[in-house]
């Protein structure tokens, strides 16, 4: 016999006492009762809370609980499927942005995404193709010798360098894929192209007009001279390209921007600033449209607002949703 | 009509036939919400809001008995009842005195204000009494003492309502059996003779 009962003892009493224990398990038990007091003492008490528990009275309803449809909170029809739809539309929104992501690191994909500035861009040098169709006029000299006479009064076939001239120019193609880049000068407007190039145009003629004017006149002298010595016109011709081979070494537009004063046409340095400073950005821009330089960051880049605009979708269909959630809890 | 049919129908919105069901449970649910809030008005509301939570939900009824689904909502909106009170300065259940420091042995709680004759004085001490060891009782061993002493549920419908398997219920009630007991034991004097007799002759 046990001084006290344990909890299993009291859960075997409380069943017994409700009548849920097995056959055997109430035999069991109640042989246990027959020869232990404090079991039998436990199994009173249990009957005694039951009595005080079945003494407590029935309290009577104040009012009936019905209910009425005044009762019930409007518009609880519709917060569960438009919950479930804000729900659905914001993670669909995350999904894409995911996708446009995913997307971007695929080499076929990343073409397609990025074809838009791309496309700008070849759209840019292509009207600058156009605009430069006539190439830019490019004058070459060696600063500090005087620039060789060509052509000038005519003469016929045989003495073709007789006579004055302006100085030689060469047409040189359009730059428009220069490698290295720091190199190419790509005007952002038509409109700068073509001012550009009447700008060109005006100093050119200006200096070819103040270079032509004292050499002219020593050269034509000197033919003419020639001529009344009654010199070879082949001579007088191997002469003159020889003359005329060392006088127009190989062009370096740097250096002829740097002398000012030098009749020799080229690049002036302030020029050459602007140049420098729109071949820089220029680049930066090409830069910026690199993917694999942040290219998502860049506002100009259209699948950068479109990253926006689901992003926000996104925020907005989950603050409804959570909105609609918490009135069906309510 | 049946349980079931009211059910069903009230599953397709038809309000009459769930203040029907209503009808036929709202007393069971208020004398569970009473004991476990002890207070009647308080009661009352959790009442209402269990049909409302109820009817709101009724496509979760999925059949069997809708006494258990129904008393598995109450005591939930009872708790939640309680909760709230609990954020708000009230009463509480064992006052002291602020002076001593000591437990007021007989607290003017336990006194019914209405009561004028002896006999029903000591009748609602009594129920006082229980209703004290009740409110000491764990939420979860409250409701199972509550579901299968006081109204009456065996151990399986108990155990839907709690939403707990049956050996949950057997240990949860025999715990809450035994410390009523010794609840009940600071209120001896209390008891009438007829129920001691009652439990002497159990032994």
């Amino acid at each position: 016999m046990k001084a006290q009962l344990t909890i299993k003892d009291w859960e075997l009493l409380s069943a017994y006492r409700d009548g849920e224990l097995s056959k055997a398990e109430c035999e069991k038990l109640e042989k246990r009762l027959q020869s232990d007091q404090v079991l039998r003492n436990a199994l009173s008490d249990l009957g005694i809370t039951h009595e005080l528990l079945g003494c407590l009275p029935r309290k009577q309803v104040p009012y009936h609980f019905t209910l009425t449809r005044a009762m019930l909170p409007q518009g609880s029809r519709w917060a569960l499927p438009l919950s479930l739809g804000f729900s659905l539309a914001s993670v669909s929104s995350l999904v894409l942005i995911l996708l446009t992501f995913t997307m971007q690191l695929l080499p076929a994909a990343k073409v397609s995404l990025e074809a838009m500035p791309e496309a700008e861009m070849a759209q840019d040098s292509a009207v600058n193709e156009e605009v430069a169709g006539e190439s830019p006029l490019i004058v070459w000299g060696t600063p500090g010798a005087a620039p060789e006479p060509i052509g000038g009064y005519g003469g016929g076939a045989e003495q073709p360098y007789v006579g004055s001239g302006g100085v030689e120019t060469y047409m040189q193609p359009t730059p428009v894929a220069i490698s290295p880049p720091q190199t190419m000068v790509l005007p952002s407007t038509t409109e700068e192209v073509r001012d550009e190039q009447s700008e060109e145009d005006m100093e050119t003629a200006t200096l070819m007009e103040e270079a032509a004017s004292p050499t002219m006149a020593k050269e034509e002298s000197t033919a003419e001279s020639a001529l009344m010595q009654g010199a070879p016109v082949e001579e007088m011709v191997q002469e003159e390209e020889a003359h005329v081979l060392q006088a127009t070494p190989m062009p370096n537009v740097a250096e002829q921007a740097v002398s000012e004063d030098s009749p020799i046409l080229g690049v002036r340095p302030a020029d050459e600033n602007e140049i420098s400073a729109a071949s820089t950005s220029d680049v930066d821009t090409l830069r910026t449209y690199d993917g694999s330089q942040h290219a998502w960051l860049d506002w100009r880049n259209p699948i950068f607002w479109v990253r926006l605009g689901l992003a926000a979708v996104a925020v907005v269909s989950a603050v409804a949703a959570i909105y609609f959630v918490r009135k069906i809890r309510s | 009509m049946d349980e079931l049919t009211l059910a069903r129908a009230a599953q397709k919105g038809e309000l009459n036939a769930f203040n029907q069901l209503v009808l036929m449970h709202e007393n069971m649910a208020f004398n569970l919400a009473y004991r476990i809030m002890s207070d009647q008005d308080r009661a009352a509301d959790a009442v209402q809001n269990a049909f409302i939570s109820a009817f709101r939900n009724i496509r979760q009824y999925q059949g069997g008995s809708f006494r258990a689904w129904m008393m598995r909502i109450v005591p939930n909106s009872c708790y939640d009842e309680l909760r709230r009170q609990k954020r708000r300065p009230s009463v509480p259940l064992e006052p002291y005195d602020h002076e001593t420091d000591d437990e007021i042995e007989s607290p003017a709680w336990l006194k019914d204000p209405q009561a004028s004759p002896e006999e029903q004085a000591e009748n609602v001490d009594l129920e006082n009494a229980i209703q004290h060891c009740l409110n000491d009782l764990p939420e979860e061993f409250r409701t199972v003492v509550l579901l299968v002493e006081v109204e009456g549920m065996d151990y399986r419908e108990a155990s839907s309502v709690i939403q707990r398997p049956e050996g949950t219920v057997k240990s949860r009630l025999a715990r809450a059996r035994l410390r009523l007991r010794d609840c009940l034991r600071g209120f001896k004097e209390l008891i009438p003779d007829q129920i001691r007799l009652i439990g002497e002759e159990n032994t």
